[in-house]
């Protein structure tokens, strides 16, 4: 059987591990206009058969064994029913497509080509042209004069077209509210949910979850500022390690046995898919010239999965090797077990997969190195990332719905409005030990994920499921390791939140993300206790 | 670690590269596969209107259709979360 997705993997491959190669750049090219034209050219069987007469495709089904396995696809196809709306008003809809993504273009190519920020200090006094890139890389700097130049930079371009940005944003809230309507939903974050399966009660959960735990948030707040002796802690303190680098150097090899030894705990089935990754060269592990940067997983139905890295001698490095593995097997499994029309995974099912082997690799080297300098690093990088994915991500979730619910009460959201909402939740979450500078107020300019339609608050559900089916795996052994296993063989067969029940999670309830900042507040003190 | 100091793609050690040959062996396998592929796009629209006329039907036009379908599949990057 020819699968297009194959022939575009192969180039994608081939063209980021030498992106200045014109000979793949074109292979790429041509695929994906390939597959574009396999979809156009497929269009029609989705509208199709959701105006066939559901009994008689259901018949169909009972009729002919084959055609079994497909039964799920067509309940999801028959739910979309009620929001496809006639073929002329499906037309208008269709031809309106660029003009209603307009917005969010005009702030794509404001915030990734014209905006330019100004040159700061870097630690060694030279002149340093700020970039979205460097602006991530100086917060993390241990020069307190350089996090602030580059805050204070950055700020300064957004707040030179914050009220372009305020149209660019409350413009594509308008697009995501009008679509929402005419397609029949009470709300634009019903439209987002409805699409993957998630009911909305999962996103309250979250929201009320992490609003109870925010005094946890605070006490981290007050702990960094204790640790980072400081007088006043700022949000451009939020990103710098509370410890030194470590001097212990973590070489690709030692990584993979560091791994095979974290992941252990999951099954010697699990294990030889690891081994396989290591020995069938699934992973493209050195930085080289022109080389795409960060590192991903990649693959298609019907081919082995592929591990991008640029890897460097540190922990952090180890951390996302684990996190990609964790991808790769989730691949692997789903493809194995599920057949071609259920061998791909929601974004709601793929960061539980990579993050719970982060949690048991963190659950590893807590108890594997004594050294207290490697006790304190690694408890700084659970910390931190808990602040970053759980409380942050919400922060963000949170946000993200209110000036939805704005708009569609006609609030206009004006830069005013906009930093105004923003202020009163940024203070909400991390509380009076901080000292808040006026710039904050504009954060949401610069969000990029603001016009994603409601995609944040997976990065935080993935992590408190992980959290927990982590230690389920720690404590309860096999039974737990069978259940996590079989959810990672379920590809898109099941709705989301029915394969996290399956492993052992119920997203619907609060609790598991309770459980999880739980597992933070116990940390938090065994953090203190070391430094 | 400066761009100077890093590797030429050429140079990289092959254990550290990862194995393209498990989806196409060579540039050459690539073609002939883009080839048969393109050669398929005139039998996408084969049953058109006839989807649902018959569980063989249904059947075969799955059969067409899993060649093709869903490019959302071949996207490989995830947002990382903002910072």
């Amino acid at each position: 059987m020819i699968n297009v997705e194959h022939l575009y993997v192969y180039s994608h491959l081939q063209s980021d591990v030498d992106t200045a190669n014109a000979f793949y750049q074109g292979l790429q090219s041509r695929s994906r206009s390939l597959i574009t034209k396999m979809s156009a050219a497929l269009s029609f069987y989705d509208a199709e058969l959701m105006a066939a007469d559901e009994s008689v495709i259901l018949g169909y089904l009972n009729e002919k064994d084959e055609l079994k396995i497909y039964r799920h696809e067509f309940e999801l196809l028959f739910k979309k029913r009620a929001h496809i709306l006639s073929m002329d008003e499906e037309n208008l809809l269709a031809k309106a497509g660029d003009v209603l993504s307009a917005s969010a273009q005009t702030f794509s190519i404001l915030n990734n080509a014209d905006l330019t920020f100004p040159t700061i200090k870097d630690e060694n006094g030279d002149d340093v042209q700020l970039s979205q890139g460097r602006y991530a890389m100086f917060l993390e700097s241990t020069d307190r004069e350089v996090r602030k130049n580059a805050f204070k930079g950055i700020y300064q371009s957004y707040g030179q077209f914050k009220n372009t940005f305020a149209s660019t944003l409350s413009s594509n809230l308008k697009e995501h509210n009008f679509t929402a309507d005419v397609r029949h939903f009470a709300s634009a974050r019903q439209r987002a949910l409805f699409a993957n399966h998630i009911d909305e009660s999962v996103y309250d959960a979250l929201v009320e979850a992490v609003n109870e735990k925010l005094p946890l948030l605070q006490k981290y707040v007050a702990l960094r500022k204790k640790v980072l002796k400081l007088d006043d802690l700022r949000m451009y303190d939020l990103y710098v390690p509370m410890v030194e680098e470590l001097e212990m150097k973590f070489t690709f090899e030692n990584a993979k046995e560091i791994i095979l030894d974290a992941l252990s705990v999951m099954g010697d089935e699990y294990v030889s898919v690891l081994k396989e990754a290591f020995n069938s060269r699934w992973i493209d592990s050195l930085e080289n010239k022109g080389k795409r940067s960060g590192a991903y997983s990649s693959g298609s139905y019907g081919t082995n999965p592929f591990i991008l890295m640029n890897w460097q001698d540190n922990l952090d490095n180890v951390y996302t090797l684990a996190h990609e593995l964790g991808h790769s097997v989730h691949s692997y499994y789903t493809r194995k077990y599920q057949p071609f029309i259920y061998g791909d995974y929601s974004i709601f099912l793929a960061e539980v997969a990579s993050t719970t082997n982060e949690n048991l690799l963190t659950a590893y080297l807590l108890k594997k190195f004594k050294d207290v300098k490697i006790q304190a690093f690694v408890l700084n990088h659970y910390l931190d990332g808990v602040k970053g994915t759980i409380y942050r991500q919400t922060q963000f979730a949170e946000f993200e719905h209110l000036i939805h619910l704005a708009d569609q009460n006609g609030v206009a959201l004006t830069s005013e409005t906009l930093s105004n909402e923003y202020e009163a939740i940024n203070k909400k979450y991390y509380g009076e030990e901080m000292v808040y500078d006026e710039e904050i107020k504009l954060e949401w300019a610069r969000i990029p994920h603001f016009y994603y339609n409601y995609y944040v608050f997976q990065y935080a559900t993935g992590f408190s499921a992980a959290s927990a089916l982590s230690a389920k795996i720690l404590n309860e052994g096999q039974p737990a390791v069978t259940a996590y296993i079989n959810y990672l063989k379920s590809g898109s067969s099941m709705y989301p939140i029915d394969a996290l029940k399956m492993a052992g999670v119920d997203m619907s309830t609060n609790q598991v993300t309770k459980d999880a900042l739980d597992v933070f507040a116990q940390r938090l003190e065994q953090f203190e206790k070391l430094i | 670690m400066s761009q100077k100091e890093l590797l030429n793609r050429n140079e990289v050690p092959a254990e550290a590269t990862w194995d393209t040959s498990t989806i196409f062996k060579s540039d050459e396998e690539f073609e002939v596969a883009y080839q048969k592929a393109e050669a398929l796009l005139p039998q996408a629209s084969e049953f058109q209107s006839r989807l649902a006329e018959s569980s063989d039907t249904l059947l075969k036009a799955f059969g067409i259709s899993q060649s093709t379908r869903d490019q959302r599949r071949a996207s490989v990057c995830l947002f990382p979360p903002a910072e």
